[in-house]
Order: C-alpha cells, then sequence, then structure tokens
C-alpha cells in the first residue's frame, strides 16, 4: 500500500489527506497527522468522498453530438476518438473567432480545477484576443 | 453488594463539542458495509432546539429491545446488547420499546443498485420499494479491529467508547473522589 | 481570508460569524473555532437559521434573510456613539472615518428593533464585545455575498474591522470562509473577466507582463461576467461557450434560462469527469483526468498554496483538464503551451506575478506544508497574516472606509448614494454604496426562500453522491424541502408530506420537513440534488452593481402540498428536462 498526500477537493479549509493506494486503486483516505490546517481529523467528505474517482460512470471518451455520423445539433451524443474531438473543438474555436469575434467565445473556468488547469484555459482565452472568462466562484 | 456487576459496552455522544457534521454517520455507514451488516447508519445526527449529537444504542443492561425481541436476534451478549439481522423479522417491537429511539427498521438499499437504472430509491418513495426491513442498532462495529468507527472518525473527539468494565474504577470512583475532595477542600477553606 | 484558519485556534478572543453555517459547509473550520472557544475565545453567531454553532454561541443573533446592512450600520453606529472605536488607527490609516459617521447616524437600536426585530441588548453585546476584544475575528460566507447587496456587505464588514482596528494582527481579521477547495486559486490564476494573475487587465503592469511572458497583446477591455451570459448568448453575443468542471445547468440561478439559452449558442463545449447535467445538453464532451489523478497545486481559503501528489494512474489514459486544454492550442498552433508537466506551469505563473508567487517553488511549498501569498522571493516565509503593517494596497497605504445605507429599492439606492456624496463632498472617485432588499414577500409569493448546503453532499453532487458513504450513509434525509414552522401551519404541512415551491423563476418538489431552526417565514432548500434544484428558484434578473451576483440567498416563494401522484409527475417532466440522455435517465418510464 502506497501513501500520497493530497489535499481535499471539496471545501476551501484545504485539509490535508493520506491517500493509500494499492493496484491502482484508493483503498482508504486519513487525515495528515500534524498538519497545521487540519492537525490530524477530516470531515466526512475528505474522508469519504473519494470514491467517485473509481465510480463506473466516469466519462473516458470524448462524446459528440452526431446524427447519421456527422455533426448535429439534433443528434445524440456519440463516442469519438480524441482525434475527432480535437479537430471539431478546434474548427469550432477556430470559426467563430473568425467569422465573428475573439469576444464571440466564452469560458467558464472553474474553482475545483487545480490552478495550472485555471491558468491554462484563461491563457488560451487571453491569447485567442479575449477577456470572457469567468468561474462559479462568481455565485 | 456482591453480586457480579453487569455493565455493558456503549458509546455516547458530548453534545457540547459536537458540531453535527455526520462524520461518524458516514463512518459507521462503512464499517457496516465492510463487515457485511445491513449497509446503513446505526447512529443518526439529531438536531434539537437546544443542540445536536448523533444518537444512537445505549446497550442498556437490561435493555428492553432484547427482552421483547421474540426471535433472539437482539440478545444479551458479554458486554454489550448483540444483534443479528439475519433472523430479524422485521416486526418492529425493538422499535417500539427502546426509549432512546435508538433502533431503526431499516432496509438496505444495494451497493450495487444504480440509482440510474433502478430509479425509484432515487425518488424517495418508500411505499415503492417493497424490501423487508431490519432492525439495525449500534453494535460497536463488532469484529471491526480498531473498535468503533465513529469514535475513530469524529474530527472534535464528541464521541467516546466506555468500557462498561473499567467504568467504576475509572469513571465513577474517580469522579467520586473529586467531588468529595472539593467538597472538603471548600469547607475547610 | 486576511489571516490564517488557525487563528481561529489559536489567536482570536472573539470570533464573529455572520452568514455562515461553518459546521455544516466547513467543518474542520468549525473545529478550529472550538478549539478557540476551549481557549476562551467567545462565539458570535448571526445568521437567519438556528445553526449548530448558533446553538453553541455565546451570543446568537436571529435576523431576517437579507437584514446584514441594516444590522451591520447599527452596530457600527453604537460603538461610534459609545466611543468604542479604536481612534489611532482609524487616524494614522484609514480615510473616510466622517462619511461613515454621517451615514450610519439614523441607524439606532430602536429602529432595528422596529425594523427586523433584533434585541437591542443582544445587539449592543456584540458590538461590546467584538470592539474591546483583543482581538476579534469575522467570518463569514454566502449568507453576506449572495445578495444584490453583497459588495456592500462585505464593505460593511471591513468597515467593522477598520473603526475598531481589528485587522492586520494574530486573530484579527476579515476572513471569507472559500466554499469551493480553489476558489482563491482560479481567481489569482485569472478565471475572472478582468484579471490575471499579474493584476487588472486594464492596468499597465498586467499589459507589459503578458507582453513579457505571453508575448502577446493583452485585451485592455474585460470580459462578460458569467451571470451576464444567458442574456448575451441571446442577444447573440456569444456563439461558443466552454464549460470546463463546472456544471452551471444546476448551479446558476434560474436554471431554466441557462438551459434554455444553451441552446442558442452555436457550439456547447463541456469538459468534466461526468455526464453532467451540463454536459447532457452540449455538442462536445470532453472527458478528463480527476483529482489525485493528477498533480498540481490548490489555493485554501488562508491563501496557502498546497501541493497535490498524484496518487493513481488515470482511468482510461485520459490526460489532465490542463494537457487537453494544451492540446488544443497546440492543434490551433498557438505557442506557448508546450507545458511537459504541471510544475513547468506553476513556474510561468510565478513569472507573471513575481509579487505575489516568485517565492513559492513546488519545493518548498512540499517541505514547508505550503505557503500563504505574498511571497516575492525564495527567502521570503509567505505572509499568513495580510496588512501586518496596517498598510492597504491602495497607493497612498491608507484603507477607505466606505459609506454604507440602506434603502427600499434601487431609486432609494441611487438618491441615498448622490445625497451623501453631495453632503460630505465625497470624490467621485471614492466607493459609496447602499443595501437594498431584492425581493418583498407578496400575496402570491408569501415565502422568504434561501438556499444553502448539507453536510454529507456538496454543491451539485456531481462527485459526492457517486459515493455510498456520504449518499447512503450519512444522506439519510435526501432532497427536501425545510419550511418554517409557521409556514408548515399556515400551509397546513407535515414532515414527510410532498409539497411544491414556485416562483416566477422555476418551480421544485420534494418532501418537506419541518425545521423549528429556520426564521419565521423561511423556505430552506439545498441545490445538491438534480430532483430538487433550489437554484431554479434563484432570481437571475437582479444583480449586485458591483460584482454581478445574483441573490441567490433571497427570493420569494409559495409553496402547497401535492401528493405523492403529483410529485411522481413532476419528478419525470423534471427528468426530461435535466437528462435528456437516454443513458442517465433516472426516473422509469420516462
Amino acid at each position: 500500500m502506497k501513501k500520497f498526500q493530497t489535499v481535499c477537493p471539496y471545501c476551501g479549509t484545504g485539509c490535508n489527506i493520506d491517500i493509500f493506494v494499492e493496484n491502482n486503486k484508493i483503498v482508504k483516505a486519513e487525515p495528515t497527522k500534524k498538519h497545521p490546517v487540519n492537525d490530524g481529523e477530516l470531515c466526512l467528505k475528505g474522508m469519504y468522498g473519494w470514491e467517485y474517482v473509481h465510480s463506473p460512470r466516469r466519462l473516458t471518451k470524448p462524446l459528440l453530438r452526431k446524427k447519421n455520423g456527422v455533426f448535429s445539433k439534433e443528434g445524440k451524443l456519440e463516442e469519438v476518438s480524441w482525434d475527432e474531438a480535437y479537430e471539431f473543438a478546434t474548427d469550432r474555436i477556430k470559426a467563430t473567432v473568425k467569422n465573428y469575434s475573439p469576444n464571440h467565445i466564452m469560458g467558464f473556468s472553474s474553482a475545483r480545477c487545480l490552478n495550472e488547469d485555471n491558468y491554462v484555459f484563461q491563457k488560451l482565452f487571453r491569447v485567442l484576443g479575449t477577456n470572457n472568462v469567468d468561474h462559479c466562484a462568481r455565485l | 453488594m456482591n453480586l457480579s456487576n453487569r455493565i455493558n459496552n456503549f458509546v455516547i455522544a458530548n453534545p457540547e463539542v459536537c458540531i453535527g457534521c455526520a462524520t461518524c454517520m458516514s463512518a459507521c455507514y462503512n464499517s457496516a458495509y465492510e463487515r457485511g451488516k445491513l449497509a446503513v447508519p446505526r447512529l443518526v445526527v439529531t438536531r434539537t432546539a437546544s443542540g445536536v449529537m448523533p444518537n444512537q444504542c445505549r446497550q442498556c443492561d437490561d435493555s428492553p429491545c432484547a427482552n421483547v425481541c421474540p426471535v433472539g436476534a437482539l440478545k444479551f451478549g458479554g458486554d454489550f446488547i448483540e444483534s443479528y439481522e439475519e433472523i430479524c423479522i422485521g416486526c418492529k417491537m425493538c422499535t417500539l420499546a427502546c426509549p432512546f429511539g435508538a433502533i431503526r427498521a431499516e432496509s438496505e438499499i444495494m451497493p450495487s443498485i444504480d440509482n440510474t437504472i433502478v430509479p425509484d430509491y432515487n425518488l424517495g418513495l418508500e411505499s415503492v420499494l417493497g424490501n423487508k426491513s431490519v432492525a439495525v442498532k449500534c453494535d460497536l462495529c463488532t469484529g471491526r479491529e480498531d473498535g468503533p468507527a465513529c469514535v475513530e472518525a469524529c474530527p472534535t473527539q464528541a464521541l467516546m467508547f466506555i468500557n462498561g468494565s473499567i467504568m467504576d474504577g475509572q469513571v465513577v470512583s474517580q469522579k467520586a473522589s473529586d467531588a468529595v475532595e472539593s467538597f472538603i477542600k471548600n469547607k475547610t477553606a | 481570508m486576511t489571516n490564517n484558519l488557525v487563528e481561529f485556534a489559536t489567536d482570536a478572543d472573539v470570533i464573529f460569524c455572520i452568514g455562515t453555517n461553518t459546521s455544516e459547509c466547513h467543518p474542520i473550520i468549525a473545529m478550529q473555532m472550538l478549539r478557540g472557544m476551549k481557549r476562551g475565545a467567545k462565539l458570535i453567531v448571526i445568521d437567519p437559521k438556528k445553526t449548530d454553532m448558533a446553538k453553541k454561541a455565546d451570543i446568537f443573533l436571529q435576523i431576517p434573510v437579507g437584514a446584514n446592512i441594516q444590522l451591520l450600520n447599527t452596530i457600527i453606529n453604537y460603538i461610534i456613539q459609545n466611543d468604542l472605536c479604536n481612534k489611532e488607527f482609524i487616524k494614522k490609516h484609514c480615510h473616510g472615518f466622517d462619511y461613515i459617521k454621517e451615514a450610519v447616524k439614523d441607524f439606532t437600536l430602536e429602529r432595528l428593533e422596529k425594523e427586523i426585530g433584533a434585541d437591542p441588548e443582544k445587539v449592543k453585546q456584540i458590538a461590546e464585545l467584538y470592539a474591546k476584544a483583543p482581538a476579534s475575528s469575522i467570518a463569514y460566507t454566502m449568507g453576506i455575498t449572495q445578495f444584490v447587496d453583497g459588495t456592500a456587505n462585505v464593505m460593511s464588514l471591513s468597515n467593522l474591522a477598520l473603526i475598531t482596528g481589528q485587522i492586520g494582527r494574530p486573530g484579527t481579521g476579515i476572513n471569507p470562509l472559500r466554499g469551493q477547495n480553489n476558489v482563491q486559486g482560479a481567481c489569482d490564476m485569472g478565471a475572472l473577466p478582468n484579471w490575471i494573475p499579474a493584476g487588472s487587465v486594464t492596468t499597465e503592469f498586467a499589459q507589459s507582463q503578458a507582453k513579457i511572458v505571453w508575448k502577446t497583446e493583452l485585451n485592455p477591455q474585460p470580459g462578460y461576467i458569467m451571470t451576464d451570459v444567458p442574456h448575451h448568448i441571446e442577444e447573440g453575443n456569444i456563439k461558443l461557450l466552454y464549460v470546463f468542471g463546472e456544471n452551471p445547468a444546476m448551479s446558476d440561478p434560474w436554471t431554466e434560462h441557462f438551459i434554455h439559452a444553451c441552446h442558442e449558442l452555436e457550439t456547447l463545449i463541456v469538459q468534466d469527469i461526468f455526464l453532467t447535467e451540463t454536459a447532457q445538453i452540449a455538442d462536445l464532451v470532453l472527458p478528463a483526468a480527476t483529482w489525485t489523478e493528477k498533480e498540481g497545486t490548490f489555493l485554501n481559503t488562508s491563501r496557502v498554496v498546497q501541493h497535490l501528489a498524484k496518487a493513481v494512474e488515470p482511468v482510461a489514459g485520459l490526460e489532465p483538464d490542463w494537457k487537453v486544454i494544451c492540446n488544443i492550442a497546440k492543434r490551433m498552433e498557438i505557442a506557448g503551451f508546450d507545458f511537459s508537466k504541471a510544475e513547468d506551469i506553476w513556474n510561468e505563473v510565478r513569472k507573471l506575478s513575481p509579487n505575489q508567487f516568485g517565492g513559492i517553488s513546488y519545493e518548498r511549498i512540499k517541505k514547508e506544508q505550503g505557503l500563504a501569498w505574498p511571497c516575492p522571493d525564495e527567502n521570503h516565509p509567505g505572509t499568513p497574516i495580510q496588512y501586518a503593517d496596517f498598510k492597504s494596497f491602495l497607493p497612498d497605504g491608507k484603507f477607505k472606509i466606505v459609506p454604507i445605507g440602506h434603502a427600499d429599492d434601487e431609486k432609494q439606492r441611487d438618491v441615498f448614494e448622490a445625497e451623501i456624496r453631495k453632503k460630505c463632498k465625497i470624490p467621485d472617485d471614492y466607493p459609496v454604496a447602499c443595501g437594498m432588499p431584492s425581493a418583498v414577500p407578496t400575496k402570491v409569493y408569501p415565502c422568504m426562500f434561501t438556499t444553502g448546503r448539507k453536510v454529507y453532499h456538496y454543491h451539485t453532487g456531481t462527485m459526492t453522491r457517486e459515493c455510498k458513504a456520504l449518499e447512503f450513509g450519512a444522506d439519510i434525509m435526501g432532497a427536501s424541502i425545510e419550511v418554517s414552522p409557521d409556514i408548515a401551519e399556515s400551509q397546513d404541512l407535515e414532515t414527510g408530506c410532498y409539497a411544491l415551491v414556485e416562483n416566477k423563476n422555476g418551480k421544485m418538489v420534494a418532501k418537506v420537513f419541518i425545521n423549528p431552526d429556520l426564521i419565521e417565514g423561511t423556505i430552506f432548500t439545498t441545490f445538491h440534488y438534480h430532483e430538487a434544484d433550489g437554484n431554479k428558484l434563484a432570481d437571475a434578473s437582479q444583480k449586485d452593481p458591483l460584482s454581478g451576483m445574483n441573490p441567490l440567498k433571497m427570493s420569494i416563494a409559495g409553496i402547497r402540498k401535492i401528493s405523492e401522484k403529483e410529485f411522481r409527475e413532476f419528478r419525470i417532466k423534471e427528468d426530461e428536462l435535466m437528462h435528456p440522455s437516454k443513458m442517465y435517465k433516472t426516473v422509469k418510464g420516462a
């Protein structure tokens, strides 16, 4: 069993959690002892809120709305390859910027994701020439 | 009196430091699940106008539930009231007899059941569930190496495990001598 | 937070909690507060709900939803009138004391008692306790911010701290308890329409940093704020929306409006770990690795950068969110996205915002168990307490005390602001604010409707409802509508019956739970359950003039009992809207 120190993904307290892993599966979570934030204690979400990581309902493949094999607003979400997904995403972003303006795209970033994720996301929008980035903290 | 005392072990919370975070309930669920018991919490964080604390079985020494159970699903054990969920017939007499509201008639939602496929569970409509109910109560996490899971999980140390056999020596007589000491001190001061 | 959360346990003499259900939303902070109380700290709780912390408080004051400014102005007025101010601090470090004196002068204890029924004795005790204690700390959450006057509420709290000098020392300060693990981080990283890590997009520094580090011209025009997005989509100003790690179809106020607007987009891209309610209406869904499957950093409520180790390999070979975004950028042939690991990204942040993050390296945060910004260089110890030198971020280093009034509506608000500016000769660039209610109960919608969290779930439940110990262990109540006893009586409701709550924004159904902890005339519900989402009823038509926040905590609604049959029918219809994808139907036969 291997131990990894991480930070709780729920509220803003920032409790440190020791995650114990066996065969690439989380088996338990324990509060990090003597940590300045949570001093060896955790609430229920920190202690038991990791099970979703191994949920069989996790998304594993990109989905694209398709009808008769091509993208259509009336279609249903179908599994596609990463290549196709990336191509669709880049084509649509490029087309929107070209046909309208950079300010016609908008991004919702996330207060639940890493600093690094947020940084890269907003950088993409800024480099494209728009400041249309916001996230759920406003709410 | 020379009769050998029967004082059961039990778990109890201190409402002064309980913050009602329900970590104990999750820990309890998890312990029950791991021990192959009906996977439901056996203690319930209960809010009243004056405060909050988890409520659970007090392991009464002369317990009304064990006395009333017709099939021996609740039974006087060595140092607590044992529960055998597999033979419970769901008569609910213990639920009525318990003065603490610490025994509930519960039916488990099987962990394998997917909310999205078996939707009625998700609707919260008990009337259409149709599962047999079983009496569940705190069994002090029998079979768990580290003792009651709730006590271990509580972040504010509100939950305590009281060992009946040492209660007399450690809890009662200590308090008694403290009380007498302070009484005499105050009097002579 | 201006201070570190552990100071509740170690330093604060008075903990002033307003609009926060700390024990349910931040149990470990509540634990730290309890440790403080054991040391002898006094706890003040002000809330419309008699929360678990309220029951432990030395003083608990129950106020109606949205009465914060009336109360805070009265406390400030009492402090001024009774000479409890920290005159030296005001003189040395603050502007605008005369303005606030004028703004609060009519907020008397008698008036407060008449308007919101607050016991004058208690208000006096609160004012004295807070002002006189050696170190008083303010803690607040969404019960302060989620109103049309949220910013004014926050400024009122800062006024209170400034006139008493309760800032810059251990155990003092103004401490918003962040609701999400990385709110602080997402803001600091520039996921805001007016902000990049180097500061506001309008500043020269941000512009030049963008040029140096990103090699790009930064658009100086701030972007759209989130709460305006449905409107902008309908107006045709937004054609493509890229949502990542968020479920606005459930979390945004007036959810129906948002979902409706999304159908008018040309492209909706959603990047998430589950097929959320938002993902189900998307055109393209991109999966990504989740927490514990990637390395990185979070910034907690005390501004501490903490390190997360990667613990497991991602399912199905998924890549972290940042990598997915980089892949898109690279395909578009945009330079500057060649990051090979999370640490590279962090090091670019340090370059972009050296004053704030320059000294915070991965190596240091791992070794030192986190570091609080600002931390400009490798030898800097970090800043757990802000304003320790009693200097603000403004050019002259002084703090501004903002005059704040209270009005009945928008018109009166403008009148107040104009009048006080004239009367006190306040310069145009000096802030002035005014509170007002966003909703007043009517005959049709006679109840106050407010929302909040339950300890066992988190926001839209995307993650927590996948965890058995939470969903089946701690959450034995499920989705419910909590009503105050007077509503139950007048509407003939009992615990366990079904009810429909509705207003002009939406409807929801759930089981009723009569909660005597709620203040008279109030309905409370959560936003954890897709089957009963309180945000459906939230008012999105009104906004805080400064932050754009909608009054999620303050709506009006009507409630009536319904039969089990009606309940079932409603749920099935509801499911059609929330889960159009067949794979994820939650109701049989729908």
